[in-house]
């Protein structure tokens, strides 16, 4: 008898992320929307330079503060294997050292966090928040998927509701696979707006510094 | 017919100058420019009225807010510089103020902050730093004052609309497969 159902199962992995795609975004659109052209932005964006998101954002009256996060943490061995307890916050001091007067308005943390172990992570944001005011916006992709990439994609801002992504790279590695309560537990005084899964196997955040 | 070279005309000799780069527009290369070779390093404050290219090392601050200022491929710069426009092919530890504009070519790197009107990053390029995009304010002085309004203060009724699919959808290109988590 053949049971109702019963073909095979669907494979659900999602597919990694190590092309070139374009990817439709629905927090980041609503977040362009409300920018507004009477005030100043400060925008942190953990990613590589990009020319293309430059240009996208001088069209709103912001100061752009590039800190490719990955680059800067590879720089320094940080990802070589760490044989003593290592103490983040002076590492995040020091790589991070942004004025006491610092805040900004709104995060980008592209495919960041997949490369970043739990306690990076978790120091990472604690560091973070002191720079932040209540009611940064922090958005952020988290892959889904059990691999990624050996290293992070870029993102160019094609449009308000686009990006695109890009990844050369066909060496694959473990992904975290951070979930909404795990990334609630790591980003400290940060709440989950809302999320949205991409079609790559992204899933997208809207985080609020509280 | 006669051609003014063959008729005599005297010929001006060629000025024997250091070795320039090539410039596709005729007047850049009509352009006076100063050049700090290769192997010349320079410690202190660089000023002037005319065009600098830079190939050398060059530690404190360079000031040539009326004209333009390259930093070429091996050029080494560990200074402030104010110029015109500003384009940077070798590596540049300092904040960059253009008059104009500001270019990061595909082999440069900048770590320092930007202050232009217009800013391009070629692809390639490596920054580290702020880059200050309100030409306005650069205009006027006066700061314009902030509203106390946070981003996300306005986020929660148009997350609400956006999922209506009230949003226009001329304006907004809304992936229909996204999926609310």
């Amino acid at each position: 008898m053949k049971w109702f159902g019963s073909r095979p199962a669907k494979d659900t992995e999602s597919k990694p992320e190590n092309e070139s795609s374009i990817q439709p975004t629905l927090a980041l659109a609503v977040l362009f929307r409300q920018l507004r052209a009477d005030r100043k932005y400060h925008i942190l964006d953990f990613g590589s330079a990009s020319g293309t998101n430059v240009e996208f954002l001088s069209r709103y009256p912001c100061r752009l503060t590039v800190e490719d996060l990955h680059q800067t943490l590879a720089s320094f061995d940080f990802f070589a294997g760490r044989e003593s307890p290592c103490d983040y916050q002076k590492v995040f001091q020091y790589l991070l050292p942004y004025p006491e007067t610092t805040r900004f308005d709104i995060v980008l943390a592209w495919d960041v966090f997949n490369y970043l172990e739990r306690e990076v992570l978790r120091h990472l944001m604690q560091h973070l928040i002191r720079f932040c005011h209540a009611g940064t916006v922090l958005h952020a992709t988290v892959s889904t998927a059990r691999h990624i990439p050996d290293k992070p994609g870029q993102y160019r801002i094609l449009d308000e509701a686009n990006l695109l992504y890009l990844n050369d790279s066909s060496v694959l590695r473990p992904a975290p696979r951070y979930t909404e309560i795990d990334l609630k537990q790591l980003l400290a005084g940060f709440k989950v707006y809302s999320s949205y899964l991409l079609r790559n196997g992204m899933k997208e955040y809207l985080f609020v510094s509280e | 017919m006669w051609k003014k070279n063959e008729v005599g005309y005297p010929q001006p000799e060629p000025p024997v100058t250091a070795p320039q780069q090539q410039h596709s527009n005729p007047v850049e290369q009509l352009r006076e420019r100063a050049i700090i070779g290769s192997s010349i390093t320079v410690k202190g404050e660089i000023a002037g009225d005319e065009d600098l290219m830079v190939q050398g090392q060059v530690e404190g601050r360079i000031e040539l807010r009326q004209h333009n200022v390259t930093v070429g491929k091996n050029g080494r710069v560990k200074a402030d510089i104010f110029g015109k426009i500003i384009s940077i092919e070798g590596e540049v530890r300092g904040n960059v103020f253009g008059e104009e504009k500001i270019v990061i070519r595909s082999t440069g790197v900048l770590h320092g902050n930007i202050t232009a009107p217009r800013v391009t990053l070629e692809d390639g390029s490596k920054f580290k730093g702020s880059i200050d995009m309100d030409a306005k304010e650069q205009e006027k002085p006066a700061k314009v004052s902030e509203p106390k309004v946070a981003v996300a203060d306005t986020l929660k009724p148009a997350v609400a609309l956006a999922e209506r699919g009230v949003e226009d959808s001329k304006k907004l290109k809304f992936d229909t497969t996204a999926t609310r988590a």
